[in-house]
């Protein structure tokens, strides 16, 4: 048992009032009447002896020295405490304000507003005097107020508490909370979220955490939990999308969404998906498009409460050609792989700059380089390159050449799955290898004949390679296959890959940083029911992405920010039966049970009734 | 229990001003009598009094005594001489001596004195045998029948020696009451008719059919009697029982008094007159000539009525 305001406890001096009366009471008037007869027919049921009522007198007097004991009592905010006999010095209230806090109930009550009047409450249990520190979260954690024992000020930045369509990291703000306690033991952590349990945290002995679960008992949520969309190789305007879509684990029964995909305000794209409870589902499909144009992918669905994961709109990317250099020598030009290389270029997907050995170092950008039958002395690291014929060794590249070329009959697929082997069959390929070939480190042996390896691909220091140790014009059954083609433009496209990438969509998730160089960032914005456009000032270099929708810097930079998180998509739910505002407790130390301002009220109403019944229900006693 | 009441002195009870008011009442009811008798025929019986009244022709077995001879002489014939009827009462006054009769309102008692007194004087000027009783508990043993105006003093001597206190047992002393029957009687009843119960003074009414000659019931009461001035929490003490009573008395309260109190008059009133009982209701702070006039004008025998 403890008090919440002791200083209220003076009060009871008030008891003494009753008491003096008690003692002092002024006797009652006593008159004297020739008979009682006519005054007994007044009220003869009430006819009492003596003893009985001096008895109610004294039970009237105890009572109501009682009932201001326990008005006084409540007043003074008696709470019990299970254990301990430590008092409490501080308390951190660590709230979320993740994007799943927006889910509202029936009422239309978001998970964020049942919280904050949660922490109401508990305030006022608190005695006074304890150290208060407000911590909200969702990616990163923020201190809102610093410790102060002044209930107002928290009170106040609560209010100013709204939910961000980012996804949470309650561990994060745990640990952060746990080191803030830590300052001022013995301490308590109070933590509200949307999360039926807290995430794990290892508690010094002192602190007590609370968890304040606000989950709503039913909810049923499903979201784009994943989104890319990058051109397609040798496909200019056409786009491949990818989309995963989720529905919660708390869902009650499968749900049927359509998938909505529009461009430039045009639908492009219809999908029903069917997703069970906790099931993630992804779908691929392509669409046409061009620079400029906005797509927007919308996820429609019955009993949907949450919006923020719905809708993912992003700019189509630049769908710009590969810039690709083929060093070789004059003379010894490979027709085939020339053939190879022009068939890649005719479909605008690939700009092929072709020159000797004399021309490196080259003097143009390009986003890879092809080393055919030549080496340079110094190897360049900071480009995709696809060695062939390699003459020896230089850089990464350790390599022999053989006096005298070995055909091979057979050649062996080691990593047939490999990017660099799509569609390649090596079934019926002969090749005649040229070069001995040392994979060490990243380079991964694709195709052997024999025990020696005649192609290999890898990632050297962030450079991919692909190293060919054949020659396509010496080999019988190779040029004039399709496989030929194919593996080198395999090869260039993965080995551009990470390039290409680069000039994808900017997709980012909500809650990243961005760092512009701009005072102003426009927003297209999706807040869950409708999109708007808002100009929002930059005070700094960097900005935090804490909006769902398109945004757009001064220097025409822009991109997507989007929720994209299974965590937030997963609404979770109370288990039936629990009360929204169920309390878990991890700590060995004390805990509040709760304040019996209501119970010593309610005794207190019950004692004045029985009272007011026993003694003055009638007028004679 | 006693109650502290100070003590009446015989001039407090019978100064000389309340004699001649008296003596002016009884005036003034023999007034009211001889203009009641006008016009009326005289009673035809005769009495042993001097006052003449005929003349009859003897027969046997009447008194040779009153023979008239000095008519016999002239007429030869014998006649008797007939005189006034003379009727001698015997006058009995019962005075309740209880504790209520004289605490908290000293009033009832020094008027059920008065008239206690005044009665017994009306019978002693009338030359009615007059005796007097005093009712508590039980009924006292009468006095020695007082008779002419010479016992005056005696009556007074009585009246200031009452001894007023303890309960009050209407039934039992009126049961007990058992006047002499030689001669007709007129009974005075005296008293606040509180009894233990609200129906004891009904009760005891019935006992007076069976006593003889006319009853009287006088029932002395204080004006706070039938109205009480109280309110708020008061702690009430009987004066009998010292019974203690606590009660917080309201408005409503009140009206269900006076309206229970009424009621209780108005039950014994009806007892009364329905056995033929004279019933008198005699306020404390109503004039007392007044009063005790139309006490004796009701017809009582006392006042020359029948």
């Amino acid at each position: 048992m403890q008090f919440l305001y002791p200083n209220l406890l003076w009060l009871l001096l008030l008891g003494l009032i009753p008491v003096v009366l008690y003692l002092f009471r002024r006797r009652s008037k006593q008159v004297e009447v020739s008979t009682l007869v006519f005054f007994k027919s007044l009220a003869q049921e009430h006819q009492e002896s003596a003893w009985l009522r001096r008895l109610k007198k004294i039970l009237s007097f105890l009572l109501t020295l009682i009932v201001i004991g326990l008005v006084i009592l409540s007043l003074a905010r008696l709470v019990e405490i299970r254990s301990g006999d430590d008092q409490l010095r501080s308390v951190v209230i660590l709230l979320d304000r993740s994007a799943s806090m927006a889910m509202t109930d029936q009422e239309g009550e978001s998970r964020l507003d049942v919280a904050k009047q949660r922490i109401r409450e508990q305030l006022v249990t608190l005695p006074e005097g304890i150290e208060l520190e407000l911590l909200v979260y969702d990616r990163r954690p923020e201190l809102l107020q610093p410790r102060t024992t002044k209930r107002r000020k928290i009170l106040s930045q609560l209010d100013s508490v709204a939910v961000r369509p980012i996804t949470g990291r309650p561990d994060r703000a745990l640990n952060m909370a746990k080191t803030l306690a830590e300052l001022a033991l013995p301490a308590a952590i109070w933590h509200f979220s949307d999360e039926v349990e807290s995430a794990e945290a290892d508690l010094v002995d002192g602190i007590a955490l609370q968890h304040f679960a606000t989950s709503i008992e039913e909810a049923t949520n499903v979201g784009i939990t994943a989104f890319d969309l990058r051109p397609i190789p040798l496909e200019y305007g056409r786009y491949e999308v990818y989309v995963e879509a989720a529905l919660n684990n708390a869902a009650t029964e499968p749900v049927t969404t359509k998938l909505l995909v529009s461009i430039a305000g045009n639908r492009s794209h219809y999908q029903e998906i069917d997703l069970n409870p906790g099931q993630r589902s992804a779908v691929t499909f392509e669409v046409s498009g061009s620079i400029d144009q906005v797509m927007e992918i919308e996820l429609q669905s019955q009993a949907d409460r949450f919006g923020w994961d719905d809708r993912v709109t992003v700019p189509l990317p630049e769908p710009r050609s590969v810039v690709v250099a083929w060093i070789r020598e004059d003379d010894g030009e490979d027709p085939f792989t020339r053939l190879a290389l022009t068939s890649i270029q005719e479909t605008g997907r690939l700009e092929l700059l072709r020159g000797a050995p004399e021309a490196w170092p080259l003097s143009e950008s390009v986003d890879a380089v092809i080393f055919d039958g030549w080496l340079p002395e110094e190897w360049p690291g900071d480009l995709p390159a696809i060695v062939l014929n390699p003459p020896g060794s230089v850089g990464p590249i350790i390599a022999q050449q053989l006096s005298d070329a070995v055909p091979h009959d057979s050649i062996r697929a080691i990593e047939p799955d490999h990017p660099v082997l799509f569609r390649v069959n090596t079934s019926r390929l002969a090749l005649t290898q040229t070069a001995i070939l040392d994979p060490r480190g990243s380079l991964d042996p694709l195709w052997m004949v024999g025990n020696e390896p005649v192609l290999a691909a890898g990632e050297v220091d962030g450079q991919r390679l692909v190293v060919m140790g054949f020659s396509a014009g010496r080999s019988d059954r190779l040029p004039l296959t399709a496989s030929y083609p194919l593996l080198i433009g395999n090869a260039v496209l993965w080995a551009v890959e990470e390039v290409a990438a680069g000039r994808k969509a900017a997709l980012l998730r909500t809650g990243e940083i961005l760092k512009i160089e701009s005072d102003t960032i426009r927003w297209r914005q999706w807040d869950g029911r409708e999109v708007r456009e808002q100009v929002v000032p930059v005070p700094s270099s960097r900005v935090e992405l804490d909006r769902v929708g398109i945004w757009e810097t001064e220097q025409g930079r822009f991109g997507g920010a989007h929720l994209l998180s299974v965590a937030e998509s997963d609404i979770p739910v109370l288990p039936s039966g629990s009360d929204v505002a169920s309390v878990e407790t991890r700590s060995n130390w004390q805990r509040f049970v709760g304040h019996l301002i209501w119970w010593l009220l309610g005794v207190g109403v019950i004692l004045l009734l029985l009272e007011s019944w026993l003694f003055h229900r009638h007028a004679v006693y | 229990m006693s109650a502290a009441t100070p003590e009446l002195t015989q001039d407090d009870l019978f100064d000389a001003d309340f004699l001649d008011r008296l003596r002016a009442l009884f005036l003034r009811l023999r007034k009211r009598k001889q203009l009641r008798r006008k016009g009326l025929q005289n009673t035809p019986a005769t009495g042993f009094t001097r006052d003449f009244k005929d003349f009859r022709h003897y027969t046997p077995r009447d008194d040779y005594r009153s023979i008239d001879w000095r008519l016999y002489a002239r007429l030869d014939r014998l006649f008797i001489r007939l005189y006034e009827e003379i009727q001698e009462f015997h006058v009995h006054v019962v005075v309740d001596t209880s504790a209520s009769m004289a605490s908290p309102f000293p009033e009832k008692r020094s008027t059920a004195l008065k008239v206690a007194v005044a009665l017994s004087y009306m019978g002693l000027v009338g030359s009615h045998r007059v005796s007097l009783y005093s009712m508590g508990e039980t009924m006292s043993e009468p006095t020695a029948p007082l008779k002419g105006q010479g016992s005056l003093q005696r009556v007074l001597d009585f009246a200031t020696n009452l001894d007023f206190g303890g309960l009050t047992q209407l039934d039992a002393s009126f049961s007990n009451f058992q006047p002499s029957r030689r001669r007709y009687g007129i009974i005075f009843v005296v008293s606040d008719l509180y009894g233990n119960d609200l129906a004891e003074a009904e009760k005891a009414v019935r006992h007076a059919t069976s006593w003889p000659g006319e009853v009287h019931f006088i029932q002395i009461y204080h004006p706070w009697e039938a109205k009480p001035d109280l309110d708020g929490e008061i702690e009430l003490v009987d004066v009998e029982t010292a019974e203690r009573r606590r009660l917080w008395f309201t408005p409503r309260d009140r009206k269900r008094y006076e309206a229970r109190y009424e009621r209780f008059v108005s039950e014994i009133e009806a007892a009364c007159l329905a056995r033929q009982i004279d019933y008198q209701r005699w306020r404390t702070d109503y004039p007392f000539d007044e009063l005790f006039l139309d006490l004796l004008s009701r017809g009582s025998a006392l006042a020359g009525g029948s």
